[in-house]
C-alpha cells in the first residue's frame, strides 16, 4: 500500500472481509470500508474534494459518484460502504458526465488565477479539473459570485482566502475530528454558505493555529503564509519534530536548502498526520536573527566576546578544562546535556564526560522534569519508562489525568484523548487548576475533577488506594499472578490504615471524601484504567513517591500490560526520554544500568578503552552547590539553560559565576549563555542526523535536510572537544553512534538508521526478543518480574504557608510556547503569549486590591519578580498559577530549592508565595535588565566589528 | 554544599523508608539509596557531619544508615 496516496476515506478494522468487484477488479477489505476506499486500494482514483483519508465521509461534493449494479442512481462512493459481490463502475460516460457539471459549477464561482495560485501545481480542484476533462465553463462571471470575498490574514502563519473555497467542510470536519477544537463552523445556507471562525477573525477565534484546516483544505483557501511567499516546494523529508514529548512526524518540505514549510506526516506513528501550532509552523527560530553561528571566548563575563575559529574555541575549551582539572581535581567538572538534542548527542556528552573527563559528573534537564519518573517506574515496574503506545489511549474506558494538561502541554496527543473521550470513556481529573479537559473542550467534560491543594498528590493517591482496598476492588487476579505477594500485602495494610482514608486525607487535600471515593470506585471497575500524568506529578518533593504511588494503583487495579491501560508519563520536552536512556544521570550507563554494576562497567571499558569511575557522580543541584563550596569549576552546559529553567535562579546564578570555566552550546545567546566563557554554537534539528525518544520510547529519525549554520552537527562539536581533551572519536555519522548505542545497550539491540528507514519509527526494547520494537510493555510479567508495591507515606513538603507568604505559587506552560520559549519566543507564536501572567482566583484578587492587568509583586523565601495579573476562577483561591516562558519574568526567582527526596527534582509546583499590588519592577529584574542588555551587546558590539 | 542542606536530603530519604514496618528494611533503604545515587564526596560529608556529633536534627534512620555506607 503506498502510505502517501490519500484513500479518502479511513481505514476500517474488522476481521469480517467483504468481496466486491471495482471495474472488473476483485477485491477484499475489511467490513465497513467505503467503495472509494477500495477502489483507491486497487489503484483507482474516483475524483474527489471533499472526502480525505483523515476524515469520515460526508457525501457533499457530488464528484466521487458511481454505479453500483442493481442499485438506482449514482451514489457517493465515500459514503457507500462495499456490499458482498458488489459490482461498481467508477467510469462511465454518465460519470464523466455528471462529474463534468458539477466540477463546471465549482470553477464558475472560482477565481481562474491558477498561474499566479499559491497552490499551483499542488491543488486538488485543479487535479479535479483535469481528472474529469473540464475545458470550459458556461457559466461567466456576471452573476453573483465570492471572487472578491475578503482575506482573513489574522493569523500569522496561513491566510484563509474565502474566494477560492468550495464549502467542502474539509476545514470544518478537521478541527471537529482531528483537532477537537470545533472553533469552525460552516454559516449559513444554500449560495451564503461559508466557512466561519465563530463570527470572528481566525486569530480572535478558539482556533489553536494546529494547522489540520490547512491541511486538510483541498484548494488554496487555507494556505500557509510561507507558501505564499516561497512558492510550491520540491522535495520533502521525513523528520522529526523538535519541540515537546509526543515526537510528531513531520516532513520538511523545501526548495533547495530553504525550508518552506512543515507538513505532518500522515504514516507518523505518534502524530498520524496532525500537529500543533509549534510543530507545525514555529520553526523560524531556525534561522532568526539571534542564532550565532561564530564560535566566541571570553576571560570573563563581563568582557565582550571575542569571536574565534572553531579551533581556537575548541582548543581554548580543552585547555581550560585540563588546567581545572589539574588544578582542582578531576572531579572539578562536568557537563550537562540537553533533551532537546538528540540520543547521539546525549550520549557522546555522557561519554565524553566518563571516558574523556574521567568522572561520572553528567546530568541532564530531565533533572528537573522527569527523574521521578526514571526513579519511580524502575522501582516498582523495573523500567524507567512508560508503558504503553498513545493509541493505547483509543482503548481506555477510562482516564486519570493527573498533573498534566495535555491540550497545551502535548496538544497532539491530547488531541486523540480527547477523540475517545468524546467516544465515550470516562475522564478524572487530578489537578489544582482547572485545565481545558475538565470543561473546556467542546463535548468533553470530567466525570470527577480532584482540585486538590498543590502538594498533596499523595495523600490522593493513597486515599484512592484505601477505596480500592478497602472496597474490594483490588484485581486480585493480576496482583497473584503478576506482583510481589510480601511488598502488596505491606502495601495493601498500609493504604488500609485509617489515616489513609479520604475522610481523613480530605483535610489535607481539599478534596471531598466522597468525590475521592467515587472516582476511585470509576477507576477500578472500569474495564481498562489508564493513568496519565505530567510535571504536576513530579515536580514535588514527594515527586519519586507519587510515581510510585501511580505504580501501585496501576497494578492493583490489574491495569498493566494491555492495550488501554498503564502508567503514561507525559514528557515534556522531545526527548526526555531518550536522554535518560542514553546514561545522562550521573549514576547510570546508558540503558539504566548503575555504575556500580561492575559486568556492564566492564564491557564499556573494553570498548571504549578507558577505566571507567564506579561510583554516581554529582546531579545539576550537586554542581551548582559544589561550585559555590568551590570545588566545581568547569561545566559543559549542551542545549541547557539552567539559569532560565532552574529553580531559584539567584542561586544558579551565583553557581555560574562561581566558576572559572563555562562552556555553552546553544543556537541563541540563552541565559546560561551570559555566564559563559566558551561559546559553541549549535545546530537546529534541521541541520543534523539523530534520533529522538519521545513519551512512548518511539525512536524515530531526525534527518538533516540544510548544511548546519554553524558549520557542525552537535555531536561533531563534542567529538571536537573529546579530541582536543586527548580522548580520541571518530564518528564520520550520526548512525555510527547509533549503531554503538545499540552494540553497547540490550534494549536497543537492532535499533539502526537503516531500520529506522524500514519502518518509520520503532519503539524500544528493540532487540531479539522483539524484533520490531515493544509499543506495550510488561505483557506477560514485569521488566523486573514481579511488581513490587512500595509504601507511600505522605509526608507534607516543608514549603509551608504562613501569614508571610498565604498562597501557594504552582507552575505550567501554555500551548504557543515551549519550555524556556529560547525557540518560540523567537517566532510568531509570541502573538499568543508575549508574556507571563499570574493568574490570581478572583477572591484572592480582591482582598489584596488587584485587578486584572495590574503588577502584582510575587514574593518567596527565595526572591521576588513582578508580572501582570490575570483574574480567573482557573485557579482555586489560596493558589496561583504562572508558566515560565519568558526569562524576565523570573518565575524562577521565585521558587525554592526544595526537591524530590529521591532524585532531587525540583518542587516548581509547590512555592508559598505574597502578592502585592506594585508599580515597578523587582529588584531581580532590574537587575537582570541591566546585565542582560549587557551581554547582548558584548554580542551584537562582536557582529558590528564583523 | 552546607551542612544544613545536605543532613535535610538525608532526612527527606530517611522520611520515605520510615514508613516501612520493618527497621532492618528501612535502615537497609537509606543506605542503599545513598551508596546508589550520592556522590562520594556528599557520602563522606554527611559522615563527617555526623562524626563530629552533630546529631540531633538527623534523622535516627540516616544514623544507623551511615554506620552501612
Amino acid at each position: 500500500m503506498d502510505d502517501t496516496r490519500d484513500y479518502g476515506t479511513p481505514k476500517k478494522d474488522s476481521a469480517t472481509m467483504v468481496t466486491l468487484t471495482i471495474d472488473g477488479q476483485k477485491i477484499s477489505v475489511p467490513q465497513g470500508t467505503s467503495i472509494m476506499r477500495a477502489a483507491s486500494e486497487l489503484g483507482s482514483s474516483i475524483p474527489k474534494l471533499c472526502a480525505t483519508d483523515s476524515l469520515e465521509p460526508f457525501g457533499s461534493c457530488r464528484l466521487c459518484l458511481v454505479e453500483i449494479e442493481g442499485r438506482r442512481g449514482y451514489p457517493a462512493s465515500c459514503t457507500t460502504p462495499v456490499d458482498e459481490g458488489m459490482v461498481v463502475s467508477t467510469q462511465t460516460p454518465k460519470l464523466a458526465d455528471i462529474r463534468k457539471g458539477v466540477m463546471e459549477l465549482y470553477i464558475s464561482d472560482h477565481p481562474l488565477d491558477c498561474l499566479t495560485c499559491s497552490t499551483n501545481g499542488d491543488c486538488e480542484l485543479q487535479d479535479m479539473a483535469g481528472a474529469v476533462g473540464l475545458r470550459d465553463v458556461r457559466y461567466g462571471y456576471e452573476g453573483e459570485n465570492h471572487l472578491n470575498s475578503e482575506k482573513d490574514q489574522s493569523n500569522p502563519y496561513f491566510t484563509f482566502d474565502p474566494s477560492k473555497c468550495i464549502v467542502c467542510s474539509r476545514c470544518v470536519r478537521a478541527c471537529e475530528e482531528t483537532q477537537g477544537t470545533f472553533a469552525l463552523t460552516i454559516d449559513s445556507r444554500g449560495f451564503e454558505s461559508k466557512v466561519s471562525a465563530g463570527n470572528k477573525n481566525f486569530f480572535d477565534s478558539e482556533c489553536v493555529s494546529c494547522g489540520a484546516c490547512v491541511q486538510a483544505c483541498p484548494t488554496a483557501t487555507l494556505m500557509e503564509n510561507s507558501v505564499i511567499e516561497s512558492g510550491v516546494p520540491e522535495k520533502s523529508v521525513t523528520t522529526t519534530c523538535a519541540y515537546c514529548g509526543v515526537g510528531c512526524s513531520f516532513n520538511a518540505e523545501m526548495k533547495g536548502e530553504e525550508l518552506v514549510r512543515m507538513t505532518p506526516n500522515k504514516n507518523g506513528g505518534a502524530n498520524h498526520g496532525h500537529s500543533c501550532v509549534k510543530g507545525r509552523f514555529a520553526w523560524g527560530y531556525t534561522t532568526h536573527k539571534d542564532r550565532i553561528t561564530t564560535p566566541m571566548i571570553r576571560k570573563s563575563i563581563h568582557d565582550p566576546w571575542q569571536e574565534v575559529t572553531w579551533d581556537e574555541a575548541i582548543n581554548y575549551a580543552a585547555s581550560e578544562v585540563k588546567r581545572i582539572q589539574k588544578k582542582y581535581g578531576t572531579d572539578s567538572v562536568g557537563a550537562i546535556n540537553s533533551s532537546r538534542c538528540t540520543n547521539e548527542e546525549t550520549f557522546l556528552v555522557q561519554k565524553l564526560v566518563r571516558a574523556g573527563f574521567g568522572n561520572n559528573n553528567i546530568d541532564t534537564c530531565a533533572r528537573v522534569c522527569h527523574s521521578p519518573t526514571g526513579y519511580g517506574l524502575k522501582q516498582t515496574l523495573g523500567e524507567s519508562a512508560g508503558t504503553q503506545n498513545f493509541d493505547s489511549v483509543m482503548k481506555s474506558d477510562v482516564i486519570m489525568v493527573i498533573g498534566a494538561n495535555p491540550t497545551d502541554g502535548h496538544p497532539v496527543f491530547g488531541s486523540q484523548m480527547k477523540r475517545r473521550l468524546r467516544q465515550g470513556a470516562k475522564l478524572i481529573v487530578v489537578d489544582p487548576r482547572e485545565i481545558d479537559l475538565v470543561n473546556k473542550s467542546p463535548h468533553i467534560r470530567a466525570d470527577y475533577h480532584l482540585k486538590l491543594k498543590p502538594g498533596t498528590n499523595v495523600a490522593i493517591i493513597n486515599a484512592i488506594a484505601h477505596v480500592v482496598v478497602t472496597e474490594n476492588l483490588v484485581k486480585q487476579g493480576f496482583v497473584d499472578a503478576r506482583c510481589e505477594t510480601d511488598s502488596f500485602k505491606k502495601w495493601a495494610d498500609f493504604v488500609s490504615l485509617e489515616k489513609n482514608s479520604p475522610e481523613v486525607l480530605h483535610l489535607e487535600t481539599g478534596v471531598p471524601a466522597e468525590t475521592i471515593r467515587q472516582a476511585a470506585r470509576l477507576f477500578a471497575t472500569e474495564n481498562n484504567g489508564a493513568i496519565y500524568y505530567g510535571l504536576g506529578v513530579t515536580e514535588h518533593s514527594q515527586g519519586s513517591t507519587m510515581v510510585m504511588g501511580i505504580a501501585n494503583l496501576a497494578m492493583a487495579t490489574g491495569n498493566i500490560g494491555r492495550e488501554g491501560v498503564g502508567v503514561n508519563p507525559l514528557r515534556g520536552q522531545n526527548n526526555v526520554q531518550g536522554s535518560c536512556d542514553m546514561g545522562s544521570f550521573p549514576h547510570e550507563f546508558p540503558g539504566y544500568r548503575h555504575v556500580s554494576d561492575s559486568e556492564t562497567r566492564e564491557m564499556l571499558e573494553k570498548s571504549w578503552g578507558v577505566s571507567l569511575q564506579s561510583e554516581p557522580g554529582l546531579r545539576i543541584p550537586n554542581m551548582l552547590d559544589s561550585a559555590i563550596d568551590g570545588s566545581f569549576k568547569a561545566l559543559y552546559c549542551q542545549g541547557e539553560d539552567i539559569a532560565q529553567s532552574d529553580p531559584n535562579t539567584q542561586h544558579v546564578t551565583h553557581a555560574l559565576e562561581s566558576m572559572e570555566c563555562v562552556i555553552v552550546q546553544d543556537l541563541f545567546l540563552n541565559e546560561t549563555a551570559m555566564y559563559a566563557h566558551v561559546f559553541l554554537p549549535g545546530s537546529s534539528f534541521l541541520e543534523k542526523s539523530g534520533t529522538f525518544t519521545n513519551a512512548e520510547r518511539r525512536i524515530s529519525p531526525v534527518r538533516r535536510v540544510m548544511t548546519p549554520k554553524n558549520g557542525y552537527e552537535d555531536w561533531e562539536v563534542t567529538q571536537m572537544l573529546s579530541n582536543a581533551l586527548g580522548y580520541t572519536m571518530s564518528y564520520n555519522h550520526a548512525s555510527e553512534i547509533l549503531d554503538e548505542i545499540a552494540r553497547i545497550t540490550p534494549t536497543f539491540t537492532n535499533v539502526s538508521f537503516e531500520k529506522l528507514d524500514q519502518q518509520g519509527s520503532i519503539q524500544w526494547p528493540c532487540n531479539d526478543d522483539h524484533p520490531d520494537g515493544t509499543p506495550t510493555m510488561h505483557v506477560d510479567e514485569f521488566v523486573r518480574g514481579k511488581g513490587k508495591f512500595f509504601i507511600t507515606e505522605y509526608i507534607p513538603t516543608t514549603e509551608k504557608v504562613n501569614k508571610r507568604f498565604p498562597l501557594i505559587l504552582t507552575t505550567g506552560r501554555i500551548l504557543s510556547q515551549y519550555n524556556v520559549g529560547a525557540q518560540t519566543r523567537r517566532t510568531n507564536n509570541s502573538k499568543w503569549h508575549s508574556e507571563d501572567l499570574i493568574e490570581v482566583h478572583p477572591h484572592d484578587a480582591e482582598e489584596r486590591g488587584i485587578n486584572e492587568g495590574d503588577w502584582v509583586g510575587i514574593t518567596s523565601r527565595a526572591g521576588e519578580t513582578v508580572l501582570r495579573c490575570k483574574v480567573t476562577e482557573r485557579v482555586q483561591p489560596g493558589v496561583v498559577y504562572t508558566t515560565f516562558h519568558h526569562p524576565f519574568s523570573g518565575a524562577n526567582v521565585i521558587t525554592t530549592d526544595n526537591s524530590d527526596w529521591a532524585t532531587n527534582c525540583p518542587e516548581f509546583k509547590v512555592t508559598a508565595v505574597q502578592l502585592t499590588k506594585v508599580s515597578q519592577l523587582s529588584s531581580w529584574q532590574e537587575k537582570y535588565k541591566s546585565f542582560s542588555e549587557e551581554q547582548i551587546s558584548f554580542v551584537d558590539s562582536k557582529k558590528e566589528k564583523v | 554544599m552546607e551542612d544544613q542542606h545536605i543532613v535535610n536530603m538525608a532526612n527527606q530519604i530517611a522520611s520515605f523508608f520510615e514508613a516501612y514496618p520493618d527497621q532492618a528494611e528501612a535502615i537497609d533503604g537509606v543506605s542503599g539509596h545513598l551508596k546508589k545515587f550520592w556522590s562520594p564526596k556528599m557520602r563522606v560529608k554527611l559522615k563527617e557531619i555526623a562524626d563530629q556529633g552533630n546529631i540531633d536534627n538527623i534523622h535516627h534512620l540516616v544514623l544507623d544508615a551511615i554506620k552501612l555506607i
